[in-house]
Parts: C-alpha cells; sequence; structure tokens
C-alpha cells in the first residue's frame, strides 16, 4: 500500500465520523481503514490524526482512543448495507419473481406463460410445452427469427402519424396481421376454451383458425366469435369421414379448410409419453373432464358415424380431392420446401401455410422463419403464404412480413393467455404483440404492412436485399 | 293449498317485509339497471370462469360530480344473486354453489361509501357482504356515458378466503381452487 494511500485509512480510523460521510464507503476501504486502526491500537498510544490540511476547510478533528477506534470503524462496516441495484432487481422481477395477478400487468407474452404454467395441471402444460426428440426445431425456431436484424429507416418525406396493420386474406379484411394458430383442447388450459379466445381474437380484428381436436364444436366457437372462423384438418383415412365433417364445418359458414399435412407420419413427442405415464386419462381426476368412456369422441369427431368411404393415399391429389369436397378455400399447412409449395399451388392450395408444427412435429433444426424465403420465392405472388412456428414478439411478426408473410400466427402465447386468465389474456397478448408491431413499423418508417418489406430486415451482417432474386429472397 | 297460493302468500310476506325494512324497495330517485359479472380464477387444474348478471340501483344528486352523473350519486348498491350463476360445467356450479352456502347466503352485495372522481370514472369505496363477511373494497371503475346511459366496467381482486369462502377441493385434493379470484363487471345504469 502506497504511503499516502495508508495515511489516508490513518486518517479514516482516527476520524469515524470523518467516515461516516461516506454513504457507500468500498469495502476493501473498511477493512484497510480497520488494520490501520489495529496497528495504531497495538502501538498503544491515542491516535491522532496526521492529516492537518483539512484546517484549510475548518475541520476540527479530535483525535480519539485506539479502541474506539476499531470498535466505531467495525460499527459503521456492520451497518454497511449492501446498495440496491434496481435493474438487476428488476430482471430478476421478471424471471424469477412474483407472478402478474391480471392480464393488465403483462409485459410481454412469457408474463403469460409463468402464470399459465402455475395454473395448469403438469400434463396439461407438458402437452402444450413438448417439442419432439431434443426439442431442437423449438429452438431453431426462436433462433430463426433472434439471427434475423431489423435495418431501420429513420425519416420519411411524410411522418408516420397513423398505421395501418390490417390486411386482406383470401377475401376477408382482418384489423392485423396476426392470427390464432389451430391448438388441440383449449380448454384443458381454461374453461372459456376456444370461444374464449374466440371473443378476443373477434374484439381484436384478428382471425382465428380451430384446431380439429378442439375442446368445443364450431359451431360454438362460431357463436361465441359472432361470425365463421377457419377450420383446420387432420384427415382421416377413411375419406367419407372427411367428407362429413367438411360438410359440417362449410354448412356453418366457414370460408376457409386448412388441411395439415405436416404429421402424417407421425412424431416423436417424449415428453408427453413420459408425462402420462402412470397418470393416463383414467384416473378419477382426468376422468373428471376427459370423460372417455366407451365412446366418447371430441366435439368435432362426433355424429361422423356412416358408410365407410374409400381410403385415398395422402398424395398430391389429395389437395385436388380436398379441394373438390366444398366450396372453401383451401390451405395446405406445413409446408416448409419451394418446391412443396410450388406443388401445392398447382394441385389446387389457395394458400400456403408454412409451419413446422411448432417443432413438434419432425426434430428438423429448421426455423420456419429461414425455410419462409424460399417457399415465397416458389409461391411468386400466386397465392398468400402465412406462417408460424416461433413467433413471441411483434419484431417477429414484422420479420415474417418483411420475407414476404401475408399473415402470421401464434400458438403457444395466446394459450398462455388463455391458460392464465382465459378470454382476457388472449386478449392483452394480442394487444401486447400488436404493440411491439407497432414500434417496429414507427421505427422503420412503415405506415402500413404493404409497405414493410425485405430491405427492413437482414442476416448477420449480410443484408438479403442483396441476395440473387428480385426481392431478396431466396436464402 | 295449491302452489300458486302458496306462492302469492309469500310473495304479499316478502312485500311486506321489504316496506318494513326499507331496503328492497327501489328509491323513488333509484334507477335500477342489469350489470353482467364474471368471474375467473385458477385451480391446480386449469382456469376457470363461471357469469351472472346481477343489478345495480343507484340513486343521484347531492353528492360531487362524476362522469356520467353531472348531480352526483348519492347511493349504490350492486347485488348479484348467487344462485342465478352459470359456470361452462354443471358439477363445477355445484361445487360453486356449495362453497357459497348459497342457500344459506343468496346474496352477494355491494354498498357503496363514498367515491373519488377521477378523468376515467372514479374509484368506488364500499363495503362488500359475501356470506356473513362484509369487507371494506375499493374499486376502480370507468363511467362512459353512451345514449342509453352510462356504462360501467371495472375489476377487483379478491382473496375469497377472507370471506369465509372455503375454495372447492375435488376428489380428494387432487383439484384445488386457488382463493384469489378476479371480479369483472359491465353493464349500463340509469342515471
Amino acid at each position: 500500500m502506497s504511503e499516502s494511500r495508508r495515511r489516508f485509512f490513518k486518517f479514516l480510523a482516527a476520524s469515524p465520523l470523518a467516515a461516516l460521510a461516506y454513504y457507500s464507503l468500498p469495502s476493501g476501504w473498511l477493512e484497510a481503514t480497520e488494520a490501520e486502526a489495529q496497528l495504531m491500537t497495538a502501538g498503544g498510544a491515542p491516535l491522532e490524526p496526521e492529516v492537518v490540511s483539512c484546517a484549510n476547510c475548518g475541520a476540527a478533528i479530535e483525535p480519539i482512543d485506539a479502541a474506539d477506534a476499531v470498535s466505531a470503524v467495525r460499527s459503521f462496516r456492520d451497518q454497511q448495507v449492501p446498495p440496491q441495484m434496481p435493474p438487476q432487481q428488476a430482471q430478476e422481477e421478471q424471471l424469477t419473481g412474483s407472478l402478474i395477478t391480471s392480464p393488465a400487468d403483462a409485459v410481454n407474452v412469457w408474463d403469460f406463460e409463468r402464470v399459465a404454467h402455475e395454473n395448469n395441471l403438469a400434463q396439461h402444460w407438458d402437452y402444450l410445452h413438448m417439442g419432439v426428440d431434443d426439442y431442437e426445431t423449438r429452438v431453431a425456431n426462436r433462433q430463426g427469427f433472434q439471427h434475423l436484424a431489423i435495418r431501420s429507416r429513420r425519416l420519411a418525406a411524410e411522418p408516420v402519424t397513423q398505421l395501418d396493420t390490417s390486411i386482406e386474406i383470401l377475401g376477408q379484411r382482418f384489423n392485423a396481421p396476426l392470427f390464432l394458430c389451430p391448438v388441440a383442447a383449449l380448454m384443458a388450459y381454461h374453461t372459456e376454451g376456444e370461444s374464449g379466445a374466440a371473443r378476443a381474437a373477434r374484439r381484436r380484428g384478428v382471425l382465428q383458425i380451430q384446431s380439429n381436436v378442439s375442446s368445443q364444436s364450431y359451431e360454438e366457437i362460431a357463436e361465441a366469435r359472432g361470425e365463421p372462423h377457419w377450420f383446420q384438418l387432420y384427415s382421416n383415412p377413411d375419406w367419407n369421414r372427411n367428407q362429413r365433417v367438411i360438410d359440417r364445418v362449410s354448412a356453418a359458414g366457414c370460408p376457409t379448410l386448412v388441411w395439415t399435412v405436416d404429421l402424417l407420419g407421425g412424431s416423436n413427442r417424449e415428453l408427453a409419453r413420459r408425462s402420462l405415464v402412470g397418470q393416463g386419462t383414467s384416473n378419477q381426476l382426468c376422468q373428471s373432464c376427459h370423460n372417455h368412456q366407451q365412446g366418447y369422441q371430441r366435439p368435432m369427431a362426433r355424429d361422423l358415424d356412416g358408410p365407410a368411404g374409400e381410403r385415398p393415399p395422402y398424395t398430391w391429389d389429395y389437395i385436388k380431392r380436398l379441394k373438390d369436397a366444398s366450396d372453401m378455400n383451401l390451405v395446405v399447412k406445413g409446408i416448409v420446401t419451394g418446391e412443396d409449395a410450388d406443388l401445392a399451388i398447382e394441385h389446387g392450395a389457395d394458400a400456403i401455410y408454412v409451419s413446422n408444427h411448432g417443432g413438434r412435429a419432425e426434430n428438423s433444426m429448421w426455423a420456419t422463419i429461414d425455410s419462409l424465403p424460399e417457399v415465397v420465392a416458389a409461391v411468386q405472388g400466386r397465392v398468400p403464404v402465412l406462417i408460424d412456428s416461433g413467433v413471441r414478439r411483434g419484431v417477429d411478426v414484422f420479420k415474417a412480413l418483411a420475407l414476404g408473410a401475408d399473415a402470421v400466427g401464434i400458438g403457444r402465447p395466446y394459450v398462455w393467455g388463455l391458460g392464465a386468465f382465459g378470454e382476457q389474456g388472449v386478449d392483452r397478448a394480442i394487444e401486447l404483440i400488436m404493440a411491439e408491431l407497432s414500434i417496429v413499423m414507427r421505427q422503420t418508417q412503415t405506415r402500413s404492412v404493404r409497405e414493410i418489406n425485405s430491405r427492413l430486415v437482414m442476416e448477420g451482417r449480410a443484408p438479403i436485399m442483396t441476395r440473387q432474386n428480385q426481392f431478396g429472397f431466396g436464402l | 293449498m295449491s302452489a300458486a297460493v302458496t306462492v302469492r302468500g309469500f310473495m304479499r310476506i316478502a312485500a311486506s317485509a321489504a316496506m318494513t325494512l326499507g331496503v328492497l324497495a327501489p328509491q323513488p330517485s333509484a334507477a335500477q339497471s342489469s350489470v353482467d359479472f364474471t368471474v375467473s380464477g385458477s385451480s391446480t387444474v386449469r382456469g376457470w370462469t363461471c357469469t351472472v348478471r346481477g343489478t345495480a340501483q343507484v340513486s343521484t344528486g347531492s353528492g360531487a360530480a362524476v362522469r356520467g352523473f353531472a348531480s352526483g350519486v348519492s347511493a349504490v348498491t350492486l347485488t348479484v344473486p348467487v344462485t342465478a350463476f352459470e359456470c361452462p360445467e354443471a358439477e363445477m356450479r355445484e361445487h360453486l354453489l356449495e362453497a357459497m352456502r348459497a342457500a344459506e347466503f343468496p346474496q352477494i352485495t355491494f354498498r357503496l361509501d363514498s367515491y373519488a372522481a377521477n378523468p376515467q370514472g372514479a374509484v368506488a369505496t364500499g363495503s362488500l357482504t359475501i356470506l356473513s363477511s362484509t369487507n371494506p373494497v375499493s374499486v376502480p371503475m370507468s363511467l362512459t356515458p353512451s345514449g342509453s346511459g352510462v356504462q360501467l366496467a371495472g375489476e377487483v381482486q379478491l382473496d375469497m378466503t377472507t370471506y369465509g369462502v372455503q375454495p372447492p377441493v375435488v376428489m380428494m385434493g387432487l383439484m384445488r381452487v386457488r382463493p384469489q379470484i378476479r371480479i369483472q363487471f359491465s353493464g349500463v345504469v340509469t342515471p
């Protein structure tokens, strides 16, 4: 320790009251001050401040007993309270702190995730949370968005005062380029189920796609929404059963059928298998809701009995067969390559839905946002392109729109909202993501969804616009 | 004795009792309106929502001006008939009525004690009675004048155990309803 520093600590040791002037004395200083006091105490002499220059400031420093000095320094040290760090505390609160108790308190959609986790049966939660194999596709879906950067524009010829987030897709107009993905059995998370989500979606003016394996019927959900919505179909090998469910939703006014093709080969959902080991749905608690007794059918599988039909293979020709089965539009869900997008359109698809089932199909480790550009390039504007999987933020919506999507779906985030607070949670989840999207739109000087283009995003250090095609697609 | 006679007899007694107590009969200046209540909560299995339609009796005048009520509000009573609760499942409704001891305590009431006006509406402070417990509560609410009256909407969060309500426990504890609930309400009241 240099001599000047020693003199300083001796001064503090001799003048504890002066030390008290330091609201947050570094711990190292305290140790050094205490050491100096002990040294002087060992000498047995009263402590006299050596620093006389302070006389210039008029301070009167009285000599004190050495033992008192040690005691005073120790007392001061013991009273020291570690300084509070609000930013760290806030982050801690967000990650591990108390759960929100009202949807209005949510800052982002992950606030709902924690509450929904707390509120739901472990098996229900596991079903929603699970991916396949080692979750790598789920992770990739998020990383895909995170690897894209926003290439902001700061000023425009006219100020951005009002945003138009509306879209038109397959003849329907919606307030937002956001839609609620088909998710199975929503009453597992909240008694309001699909109807609660429908009311929130209607209020916010966003599209909702009902799952084929929903907890509530098409008719109930449409009544809650106040207008028909889209219906997702898991095709049955027996064509007649497909025709009956198609007839049913078509008669109820459904304008668009969404055929899922990303699970035709099955999936390895290990968490679901582990979660249900030893539990099943046969125990008394599960039976109180599932009621899977003899003859039980989910709402959209009821009343479909009748003569068996032919069992056509799942090939590209199946698209035409579905298309011809009703007057509804047909969307093919689960496309991740340009080749498949092109073939689907050739066979009659009215829209392409880029999806890997939220990472619940195969462990491709390939994000949908990464496959979107090649799909958009192959589609060449012939039909709308929808996308989901991994969307959590308004900026994710922006990136997908910039890369050519016409509408962007959220799955887990709105189910977290539902599981946390029912309809109000879904409403708030939509509001949050749209608020985030609005910020990005203002920051990039885009007044409408139509103005969001590929020049506004870049991958790493290489702008996508430099890629070899007209719109900068083709990653 | 026919059932009709019995009912008429009961109605006469009830009307007489109400006039005697001066509680149930609406005040001349009071208007009665419907208010929809949504009660939400959670459990160890999933979230839940039940709904009920109640009444709001609002007396105007002799109070500080508040949005939609230029001459102020002198009294407000919200009444919820417990047996009118609707839940998504019959079994859930049974558990609710059992927890609320509906036969013994058929109504939930809120009586306004005071209010503080703000640009959106008011913060109403009053007494909430559930079962036999009465506790003070403060409820922020929005008040929006409309063609047919004043649209009121608000939300309050409660711990039902503070009113002596035991949250339902089903299947020997396999499923437990959590005590915290959110009550949202909305309706149009006529000044």
